[in-house]
């Protein structure tokens, strides 16, 4: 197993109602199986989740990467800076 | 300097980041909150980012314009929290020899980070609230 410290930030922060939140996940786990588990059975991050990007130790990866043990996985909905 | 903070912005602070001797042309673009959007009415705006990777997304950004319009110094700061109608959310300063590269590096700075930076916005207006690039 491997711990992932996972960053919610927008709508993930208002739907779980925290801004972290440690997980062990199994190796080989990607961020968007992470995601799939993080919002299951509540509607409105199911709804999000095919605009949601990610970031792993800050840096923009893609969904099917392979975490390690120790990263930091922020889930990234539509952003609107500015 | 590239920075995500809960303070107001400086502009005395951008302006002095990118000012030297060589630089003829100074434009400092400052995005505010407005009082409407979309036909809504606008009570105020919350900020949310990744503080780190935000920075380190304004930091790219600004070395790439300076890249691309060689000469060119740039700047940018972003605002979290809670912002009040007329309360500057972002400013991006940019300086170049000439005003022409100045413009367009500004330009191009706030253009990409609207698209790219990891900060959100909350519209909270007359009824309810949203966040932007959620709502319909």
């Amino acid at each position: 197993m491997m711990t992932i410290r996972l960053l919610f930030f927008a709508q993930f922060r208002e739907a779980l109602g925290e801004g972290k939140r440690t997980v062990e996940v199994e190796r080989g786990a990607t961020p968007g199986v992470v995601l799939a588990r993080v919002s299951a059975g509540n509607q409105r991050l199911e709804s999000l989740q095919s605009v949601v990007r990610f970031l792993v130790n800050g840096e923009l990866v893609r969904g099917d990467i392979d975490l390690q043990d120790g990263d930091e996985l922020a889930f990234v909905p539509p952003v609107a800076g500015g | 300097m590239y920075v995500v903070t809960e303070e107001p912005l400086s502009l005395d602070e951008m302006l002095r980041a990118v000012s030297h001797p060589g630089a003829g042309g100074i434009v400092l673009f400052l995005g505010v909150v407005r009082d409407s959007n979309d036909g809504r009415d606008v009570k105020h705006l919350e900020y949310e980012a990744h503080a780190s990777a935000a920075e380190a997304s304004m930091r790219t950004i600004s070395q790439d314009a300076e890249a691309r319009w060689p000469g060119t110094r740039v700047s940018a700061a972003h605002r979290t929290g809670r912002l009040e109608i007329g309360e500057a959310s972002v400013v991006v300063a940019a300086s170049a020899p000439h005003r022409a590269e100045a413009f367009e590096a500004a330009r191009y700075v706030i253009d990409t980070l609207k698209s790219e930076t990891p900060i959100w916005k909350k519209e909270v207006f007359e009824g309810g609230a949203v966040w932007i690039g959620e709502e319909a």
